[in-house]
């Protein structure tokens, strides 16, 4: 947790990214940070939006284990995460 | 994001359903668990005391809500309290047994597996037995003590003690007990002893077989006493060699006298004081006087 705080510091996250963070585990659950609004959410695939951009999360299984205050956690079997094209802002 | 130990399930019908999740969180009212049930239905859980705000949220937007069931972790946590019990119960077990050892493991010991195991016995590292913490240095050196034990190290995992050993390459003799016998036969030229009773000294013709030095020690007083000791000497003995040997050189001739000389002379160190090669008809006639070292635990 400490090289990955190094990290994050470095890249001067908060500041450029708008607080937006994205952790998941392939075939696991993720955690998202600063997430704005759930644009979609089904078993299958979960659009998170984001202030920068929209994030598409396609899986199995998947469902919204905590939302509150821009963190969300996400259970399931993550597949994909992407950004939705055009959706850059 | 501190989950409240009173929340309520509640499932939510209107479309889009994710409006009424964003509205909420937009609220900041924590939402857990959530599930799409359909198109227009959705699951979650909040915490009883925001049922306010979420009657408020779905009267704003136009969407119903049902309360399923309402949950007290304080109460689910009880009810888990004979598996916590029981793993509390495996956890101090799994202490206690730890404590103890059930098994031992001699490695490395080819042959002294039953001695070293007996002298961990005899210092309390039995099978069945607590395990004395903090002994394992004293153990180690009661194992060392061991003829032809040059490592030793005690450790102990879980339930199990390995003991690794390692065996000294080279081991030293065992100390010879008894009387020091000639071996050759000869004139002695020195003879030291450090142990024993010399029964002969020096220039004297000695035989083999013949009695070197006693195994014992004599103290003197109104009556002799013998007391038996190992010995430890070193005896020089001087020998004469002369053979005419069949060769095609002196040096061969040389050779083949040292050969059946030094065969002869079993042990010790062997010098060649004087030689002296003669041609004959019938081949190279050998003289050579030369010494044998013999000793006992010297």
């Amino acid at each position: 947790m400490r090289l990955y705080g190094e990290i994050f510091k470095t890249v001067n996250a908060s500041e450029a990214f708008a607080g937006a963070r994205c952790d998941f585990f392939p075939c696991g659950g993720g955690y998202f940070q600063g997430v704005k609004t759930l644009g979609y959410f089904s078993a299958e695939r979960v659009v998170l939006v984001f202030k920068r951009a929209d994030i598409e999360v396609l899986g199995q299984d998947l469902s919204v284990v905590k939302y509150c205050e821009g963190d969300l956690q996400l259970s399931g079997k993550i597949r994909a995460v992407s950004i939705i094209e055009g959706s850059e802002r | 994001m501190k989950e409240s130990s009173r929340y309520m399930r509640v499932i939510a019908r209107g479309y889009p359903p994710e409006r009424l999740v964003n509205k909420l969180r937009r609220k900041g009212v924590p939402l857990y668990r959530i599930r799409k049930k359909d198109k227009d239905r959705v699951s979650f859980s909040i915490e009883a005391s925001k049922e306010q705000e979420l009657k408020l949220a779905c009267a704003e937007i136009g969407f119903a809500y049902t309360a399923l069931e309402r949950f007290d972790l304080r109460r689910e946590g009880l009810k888990r309290i004979p598996l916590l019990l029981g793993a509390a119960l495996f956890l101090f077990l799994t202490c206690l047994s730890n404590r103890f050892v059930f098994r031992i493991e001699v490695l490395g010991a080819k042959g002294l597996e039953n001695k070293i195991l007996s002298v961990l016995n005899e210092n309390g590292l039995k099978e069945n037995r607590a395990y004395a913490f903090g002994e394992e240095e004293k153990i180690s050196a009661k194992v060392l003590e061991i003829e032809g034990v040059s490592y030793c190290s005690i450790r102990k995992l879980g339930t199990a003690v390995k003991v690794e050993v390692q065996l000294s390459p080279f081991q030293s003799p065992s100390f010879q007990s008894g009387d020091m016998i000639c071996k050759t036969g000869g004139e002695i030229r020195s003879i030291t002893v450090l142990s024993g009773t010399p029964l002969k000294g020096v220039g004297e013709r000695v035989e083999r077989g013949e009695t070197l030095v006693a195994g014992y020690l004599t103290v003197e007083g109104e009556e002799e006493k013998r007391i038996p000791t190992g010995v430890i000497a070193r005896v020089v003995i001087a020998r004469a060699y002369e053979k005419v040997l069949q060769a095609e050189s002196e040096s061969g001739a040389f050779a083949k006298a040292k050969f059946e000389a030094f065969g002869v002379a079993v042990g010790g160190v062997q010098t060649i004081e004087k030689k002296e090669i003669i041609k004959t008809d019938k081949g190279y006639l050998v003289k050579m006087i030369y010494t044998v070292a013999e000793s006992m635990n010297f």
